[in-house]
């Protein structure tokens, strides 16, 4: 296991932002923002659909954002189903050829597969939460234009207006990711690589990584991650991706895989102090997803990113 | 381990390494899910990072191959990173209001093997739109709906 050598109080190297990111809880059908930034509210519209509004539609007036999200859950009682049928999350604005996005906000969906159809639908999960990530960029580099900077647009940079800083303060130049509660609090990949085993073991380390002490992994699939200083706040935003090996030339079913927060009962493994990541994938005998050591076994390198936004000592947005 | 050697802050005030938006269309006003290929990749708005038309296995932005059963869509850096040890984060979307998502699980996987290399140069994804009916299994990359966006973060 390799440490990370950084520290958190230390900005000698700029720390990648986000535009907005939030956490979002959804709890019998509604859902309300554990925390955020630019984000101004989020609202359910039908089953298993949601609208997420920005705060500033300015900083996303291209309409090109990236946004990432991750399910986190507590366990897997707190959905009827549990989530051994999958689950899935994706978003979309009300798109009319040309697809593009909307600066006002976006809207996701929470599915999972029916049980004996296996077709996915959307639900309202009875209690989970959303960890969502937007990539802009044009707030800070357009000056939050609106259109995106074309001829005729209205462009502002106001202290305290939409998120450009506190009235009354004094601005010199200054880096716009330095100190921003937008700012990655952590970041770090696992690296899980092939072991001589049938299954039941599975070794992990870490690559490249800023705040983050350790990783430790009980069981396949199942990653606790350690911060190196811990934060000020268990409600912080954790956005999950996966690199593979792929096992062939052919898209293979193992290959989709379920990335998810496990925070355990009352938050018991998501703390100021590190959190709890899973890797699901669909088993194709029963159908159902369970965390696997699938890569590993069968002697591919897996790799698993994470990012953290919230729950920093810093505050300007 | 040491982190990667930051890129300079510099243009675009990008705060990550890369990141883009990218559109794949088919050239007719299909309104429903297709085993067509796509007919051109577009990118939208981004930083260091375009979707670029090189191709592999089978996947045709010509329209030439019904079904995207294997391949990968190649991501090429304008300035090529220090090292490939970067992070990358994958979401893809499309246009509900023409395809059913009743019936689709929308998956973006990125690759690194000796085939699909994750270098300083560029890196390669698998998009796909799984398509599970009935009692059988994910099928892969079988169906794509028009207008569909591909986002791409690097740390």
């Amino acid at each position: 296991m390799n440490n990370s050598a950084s520290s958190f109080s230390s900005f000698a190297t700029p720390l990648p932002s986000c535009d907005a990111w939030g956490l979002v809880n959804i709890a019998s059908g509604a859902a309300t923002l554990s925390a955020s930034t630019q984000i101004g509210s989020v609202a359910k519209s039908s089953t298993g659909i949601y609208t997420v509004s920005f705060s500033n539609p300015k900083r996303f007036g291209g309409g090109y954002y990236g946004i990432m999200m991750t399910p986190e859950f507590a366990n897997d009682q707190t959905s009827p189903t549990g989530i051994s049928y999958g689950m899935v999350m994706q978003t979309y604005s009300d798109f009319t050829a040309p697809l593009v996005g909307l600066s006002s906000g976006f809207k996701f969906s929470t599915m999972q597969f029916n049980a004996s159809t296996e077709v996915p639908q959307t639900k309202d999960f009875q209690s989970m939460r959303v960890n969502i990530a937007v990539f802009s960029f044009s707030g800070d580099g357009r000056t939050g234009a609106i259109g995106g900077g074309v001829t005729g647009g209205t462009y502002d940079l106001v202290p305290g207006a939409g998120g450009y800083g506190v009235t009354g303060s004094t601005y010199s130049s200054a880096i716009a990711s330095m100190k921003s509660i937008r700012t990655c609090t952590a970041y770090g990949t696992v690296v899980i690589p092939p072991v001589k085993d049938s299954g039941t073991q599975i070794c992990a380390y870490l690559e490249n990584c800023y705040n983050v002490k350790g990783v430790s992994t009980g069981s396949p699939g199942v990653f606790d991650i350690t911060f190196v200083n811990a934060l000020s706040s268990s409600n912080y935003c954790v956005i999950l991706s996966e690199e593979h090996q792929s096992p062939s030339n052919d898209f293979q079913h193992v290959e989709s895989a379920l990335l998810l927060i496990r925070a355990g009962n009352a938050n018991q493994y998501k703390t100021n102090g590190g959190f709890r990541m899973e890797c699901l994938r669909r088993e194709s005998s029963t159908q159902k997803w369970k965390t696997t050591s699938y890569f590993s076994k069968n002697g591919l390198t897996q790799r698993i990113h994470f990012m953290v936004f919230g729950g920093g000592t810093y505050g300007q947005p | 381990m040491a982190n990667s050697t930051p890129l300079p802050f510099i243009a675009h005030n990008s705060t990550v390494k890369a990141w883009c938006v990218t559109r794949l269309l088919h050239n007719s006003s299909i309104l429903e899910m297709t085993q067509s290929a796509f007919d051109t990749l577009n990118f939208l708005d981004g930083y260091n990072l375009r979707l670029d038309v090189i191709t592999r296995n089978g996947f045709d932005v010509s329209n030439t191959s019904p079904i995207l059963s294997d391949g990968a869509i190649r991501f090429s850096f304008i300035n090529p990173l220090p090292d490939n040890r970067y992070k990358v984060f994958l979401s893809i979307a499309s246009n509900y209001q023409s395809v059913s998502k009743e019936t689709t699980q929308m998956t973006v996987e990125l690759l690194n093997s000796s085939l699909y290399p994750k270098t300083t140069t560029g890196f390669w994804v698998r998009a796909s739109v799984a398509y599970i009916g009935g009692s059988s299994a994910i099928t892969g990359l079988r169906f794509f709906p028009n207008n569909t966006q591909i986002r791409a973060v690097v740390l």
